[in-house]
């Protein structure tokens, strides 16, 4: 399961402050391990993966 | 019954204009509730249903198909107020629970209950507000990002 899709699943359930702190976490760490960088934030990440989540499930 | 008394089918300007003005009742009566425990938890009763009914019409308005440019910018207005209002019941509870060391211990925990509960909800709104409202990665990022995120394109 590649990064995006474990963090699809982190997103599933947003209300959850623990599901919502584990994504926060995973887009923090994926951040520190040098996947994003200076073009990629991990704020917009983590926007653009919840706007991807509303595309598949609304 | 509602307490917006209102059966709001869209974001619009009247639906933003009742929001609004529950929210600075809110913030009147909280200020009002000084430090009494059971006037602030009856204030944050009623914050409670208010995010649940703005919960429940974004879910059913929003959430289904693409909003138009007016319902974002009323769901804008009033997702800054809520934080806004859930950031001072916060605030509210916290001082009511730091003097509350000599009160019973069952106000005591319904205070620190309440205080945990309005600091998860203030993090998920400002999170959920930045999805809605905050800025977007560009194509070039979003392509980018399909690449280091390994995601089928």
């Amino acid at each position: 399961m590649s990064t995006f899709e474990q963090l699809l699943q982190l997103y599933a359930e947003p209300e959850k402050v623990a599901k919502l702190e584990a994504f926060n976490g995973a887009v923090y760490r994926a951040s520190q391990d040098g996947a994003f960088n200076d073009q990629l934030p991990a704020d917009g990440i983590a926007t653009w993966v919840k706007s991807v989540w509303q595309d598949r499930h609304c | 019954m509602s307490l917006l008394a209102i059966t709001a089918q869209r974001f619009d300007r009247e639906i933003e204009d009742v929001f609004c003005a529950t929210i600075k009742r809110l913030i009147y009566e909280a200020i009002k509730a000084a430090d009494d425990p059971v006037a602030i938890e009856l204030v944050c009763e009623q914050w409670q249903e208010l995010l649940g009914e703005f919960r429940a019409l974004e879910r059913e308005t929003l959430l289904p198909r693409q909003p138009s440019p007016d319902e974002l910018r009323s769901h804008k207005v009033i997702y800054q107020q809520a934080i806004s209002v859930a950031g001072l019941l916060g605030a509210a509870v916290r001082r009511a629970h730091k003097i509350s060391w000599n009160l019973e211990a069952n106000v005591r925990n319904s205070l620190k209950e309440r205080m945990e509960l309005l600091g998860r909800q203030v993090e998920i709104m400002v999170f959920e507000y930045n999805g809605w409202h905050g800025p977007r990665l560009t194509p070039a990022q979003i392509e980018l990002a399909k690449k280091v995120l390994c995601v089928d394109v």
